[in-house]
């Protein structure tokens, strides 16, 4: 008979997740942090972590994901500003934003990242404990022709936005087209840094967890913020009354929407939660702003949320996402208490999460309104900056550099950010495929 | 309109891969050519939205409010030695130096505005004097006074007179519409070929879009059309943008009869302004909304046509499945093609046996969502029932995961898959059931004999509170 001993405490539960929480409601609303990024920067300057208590990496981790959901609302929706004449959609935050109603896009986001945490916590723990194993064996063996149909299904249906405009049929089409291209061009610039990234040697040995940093923090952190700079937009007055009211159609459509593209995001390896939100509006068909915003909400929570709770599961052993393969490291889940406190933490952060956000958001709204938009863009993009040189030295800087002209031409050509995943995506493509040395050969990496 | 998205049309290629054990031992490998048949599920769509659309000939194309080249924004700006005949009720802003005021007072100006090219008599009443006063933040006699730049969006209209005058605006009249599509009906029925206009949408300041709503009377021969608020691109109206009441409304006759299959009315906000095409029927002249869609590339001929290509393709490549593969893709597109037909706007699917579109079975017209949440739903059913049945042959698993044997033990072993195939669409078989019963409802409330009037009526005020304002 094997007897396994397990210490954790509900104490321990909390003190580190609320610690976790504490650091993500402190960091998440700067553009481009991303919650793995955070977490990098954190295993990588505190051994605490390291040498001392096996849960505190884990629940830390969790309770600061958690806050990240909630929090980094405030980057998208007040810190990347945009102008309509750059974009030819705006995100419904922006325009929220611009119209004065840039809390009120929070709330709304709140509300699908509190349904999103519920509803995650509530099915891992009942229905979920029976049917993830079932769906992870069945699915398991088709995980990278789920993702190249995921990215293949995102060239299909990018719509040509621009094509309008054109006098005459080959004209319109060749706008049309140049927009599709372009999404062509950023996948595989993205995906060629990301293969420099991987394989050059550029980022040293002894960071290599944090390879990835300058790319991510270049495609969607950096261009938002220095053409926040560049474009010198003053905000109007923010409504920042605690009320929002909506259509339940469109909590009940935008949760839907967004759990099943968070959902996607958190089973499948490599998916994101942009691709997952995209075909969770398609199942759901999602409409309106309102719906939207709460489906962003709740896709988010469940994608990163859900991604790390996966390594609490104890017989599933899955591990997905970037904090999970970072925490991975160190911790291995022994018994069902484990999952169930996590699930525990998660509604406890959430709740937390849900009044940090909502009052951050009235400080930023007002704060906005009153200090120079471009002043607040610069400190942040010095931050940024400074994070990547910390983390990887010069060489980081470079690709830093790219990675941000690649997110640069991203917007230039109208087309999905989310195509700067290819940094993830084309190297696991050519990996699986087999095509991988071909590749780094021509680019003369090998 | 399809409820069917395009990600459940894909999803339907994929499910199809599943039926093919050989096409999943090569997933499992690491062969991908299976995600052909996605492709070739969501062609039918490609195929019109990526090229169709664009290279359709466009007879005539309205700009209600011109974009600026720089901001992609309406409205831009005209001179006003430019302003003709041919630019009447077209949006756009004029800038210049207040010259006369002839006359001011609460809800009415008349002045004079004069740039580097000419001079025109300006007109602004009712809200448009208000938001006039509240743009400028001073009377127009302030304005003169100060010799202050000012710019005013409008459009150019030609008074009781005769004379030409800007009429201050924040949207264009939608009388230049009205005009425009019954011009291209009357021309369908001259010509006896189809004509198709282009209906540009407005797009302005913040991203939001000017909603417009193009009405057939058919009983009087009238296109009506309303010109409503701002709105976001997700629908959302914004409060205190609807156009006062005097340019509200835009009417035109038409010479010839004709008539409007769908009974709601024609929708213009966001994303893009529609092709609509015109063509004669017998003595009458019909509307096919965006005549570039449902063709060819939605019919079971080409579903064929796209198998055998694919399976050719692959067979070139060396692929040895190449068989099942074009099967796959073939049942893929056709599942496009049918998943079509359960909304409203049809496909011509036969051709060249047919020649039109084919109306399509219009289930659940009230909750089109739901129609392709359910058919979403057949094909994870579809999935999950063939990767359960397919595990241990393939080596996957040793035996099934999911045994309804093993739970409900009245079900025999041979019948094991069939009832968890049944448990599975289930759900989507009572929606498509739901759906007949709505489609019913709604037939009996909107086409039953004797209450046509009453039907164009109700969905005109369903459309007219989606304008908004009304």
């Amino acid at each position: 008979m094997i007897v396994v001993e397990y210490f954790i405490t509900v104490f321990d539960v909390i003190l580190w997740g609320l610690m976790g929480a504490s650091l993500g409601l402190a960091l998440s609303w700067i553009p481009g942090l991303h919650i793995a990024n955070l977490m990098i920067l954190v295993l990588y300057a505190t051994p605490l972590f390291t040498g001392g208590n096996e849960y505190a990496a884990p629940y830390f981790a969790l309770g600061a994901v958690v806050a990240f959901s909630f929090m980094s609302s405030i980057a998208s929706t007040y810190l990347s500003v945009s102008d309509e004449s750059m974009m030819l959609m705006l995100f419904p935050s922006q325009r929220y934003l611009l119209v004065g109603r840039g809390h009120r896009a929070v709330l709304l986001y709140c509300i699908g990242a509190l349904i999103g945490a519920l509803f995650l916590a509530v099915f891992m723990t009942t229905i979920g404990v029976v049917v993830m194993p079932i769906i992870y064996n069945l699915f398991s063996p088709y995980y990278w022709f789920a993702l190249l149909a995921v990215v293949l299904f995102m060239f299909l249906s990018e719509w040509p936005k621009e094509s309008d405009l054109g006098r005459s049929g080959l004209e319109r089409l060749w706008l049309a087209w140049r927009q599709i291209l372009g999404g062509l061009l950023v996948f595989f610039a993205s995906g060629v840094l990301g293969l420099y990234a991987t394989y050059s040697g550029l980022i040293k040995l002894e960071v290599s967890f944090a390879r990835l940093t300058p790319l991510f923090i270049g495609f969607f952190g950096l261009p938002w913020v220095l053409r926040n700079i560049i474009s010198r937009r003053t905000l109007p007055a923010q409504d920042t009354r605690h009320v929002v009211e909506t259509a339940p159609s469109a909590v009940i459509n935008g949760a839907t929407s967004g759990i099943i593209g968070g959902g996607i995001a958190a089973f499948f390896p490599v998916i994101t939660g942009g691709m997952g939100a995209l075909i969770g509006g398609h199942m759901a068909s999602s409409r309106g702003d309102d719906a939207f915003l709460i489906s962003q909400g709740a896709a988010r929570t469940v994608y990163y949320t859900g991604a790390l709770f996966f390594l609490f599961h104890p017989t599933m052993r899955i591990t997905r996402g970037a904090v999970a393969w970072l925490v991975g490291g160190l911790y291995t889940p022994k018994a069902w208490i484990e999952f169930y406190y996590g699930a525990a933490l998660i509604i406890l952060v959430a709740g937390a999460s849900l009044l940090g956000t909502i009052y951050m958001s009235k400080a930023v709204a007002k704060l906005l309104t009153r200090v120079s938009y471009a002043k607040i863009s610069a400190v942040i993009a010095v931050f940024l900056v400074a994070l990547v040189y910390y983390l990887t030295g010069f060489n980081g800087l470079i690709l830093l550099a790219a990675a941000t002209a690649v997110g640069f031409a991203a917007m230039v050509f109208n087309t999905r950010l989310s195509y700067c995943l290819g940094a993830l995506i084309l190297p696991v493509l050519l990996n699986i495929t087999g095509y991988t040395d071909e590749a780094l050969t021509l680019l003369g990496i090998r | 309109m399809s409820a069917v998205r395009g990600w459940t049309h894909f999803f339907s290629g994929l499910a199809m891969v599943t039926f093919f054990p050989p096409l999943l031992l090569d997933l499992i490998n690491g062969v991908m050519w299976p995600v052909l048949a996605g492709v070739a599920a969501y062609m039918p769509d490609f195929v019109d939205f990526k090229f169709r659309k664009f290279l359709w000939r466009q007879d005539i194309v309205v700009d209600p409010a011109p974009r600026d080249p720089r901001t992609k924004l309406s409205p831009r700006r005209i001179k006003i030695n430019k302003l003709s005949e041919a630019e009447r009720w077209r949006l756009y802003y004029i800038q210049g130096y207040v010259g006369r005021v002839l006359e001011e007072r609460e809800g009415f100006a008349k002045f004079t505005l004069r740039d580097e090219t000419g001079e025109i008599l300006v007109i602004a009443r009712d809200r448009d004097y208000t938001k006039l006063r509240e743009t400028l933040g001073s009377t127009i006699e302030e304005a003169a006074r100060a010799k202050r730049r000012i710019s005013i969006s409008g459009f150019l209209d030609i008074g009781e007179d005769g004379k030409p005058y800007w009429n201050v605006a924040d949207a264009p009249h939608p009388q230049l519409i009205a005009n425009k599509v019954a011009e291209a009906i009357d021309r369908a029925y001259e010509s006896g070929r189809m004509v198709t206009i282009k209906i540009h949408n407005i797009r302005v300041a913040g991203d939001f879009y000017r909603r417009f709503l193009v009405h057939y009377d058919q009983d009087n021969k009238r296109i009506i059309v309303y010109m409503g608020p701002l709105v976001s691109t997700g629908g959302l109206p914004l409060e205190g943008t609807e156009p006062p009441e005097y340019r509200k409304l835009g009417v035109a006759y038409t010479k010839y009869s004709f008539r409007k299959v769908y009974p709601r009315p024609t929708i213009i906000d966001a994303f893009s302004g529609p092709e609509i095409g015109y063509v004669k029927s017998g003595e009458v002249v019909e509307e096919v909304f965006i005549p570039w869609h449902r063709g060819f590339s939605h019919s079971v001929t080409a579903s064929l046509i796209a198998g055998v290509v694919v399976g050719l393709l692959a067979l070139l490549v060396g692929y040895t499945n190449y068989l099942y593969l074009a099967v796959a893709c073939t049942l893929g597109y056709l599942a496009h093609v049918l998943e079509d037909q359960l909304g409203f706007m049809g496909s011509n699917l036969l051709p060249p046996l047919t020649k039109k579109r084919v109306p399509g079975l219009m289930l659940f017209p009230t909750r089109p969502g739901l129609m392709n949440f359910a058919t979403n739903w057949l094909m994870l059913a579809l999935m999950i029932w063939n990767l359960n049945r397919f595990s241990p042959q393939l080596g996957v698993t040793p035996y099934k995961l999911i045994r309804l044997s093993t739970v409900i033990q009245s079900i025999p072993v041979h019948l094991e898959d069939y009832a968890l195939l049944g448990l599975l669409i289930a759900p989507t078989l009572l929606v498509y059931l739901a759906g007949v019963v709505d489609r019913s409802l709604f037939i009996r409330k909107y086409r039953a004999p004797g209450v046509e009037e009453a039907k164009r009526k109700e969905t005109l005020e369903e459309a007219l509170e989606e304008v908004g304002g009304y």
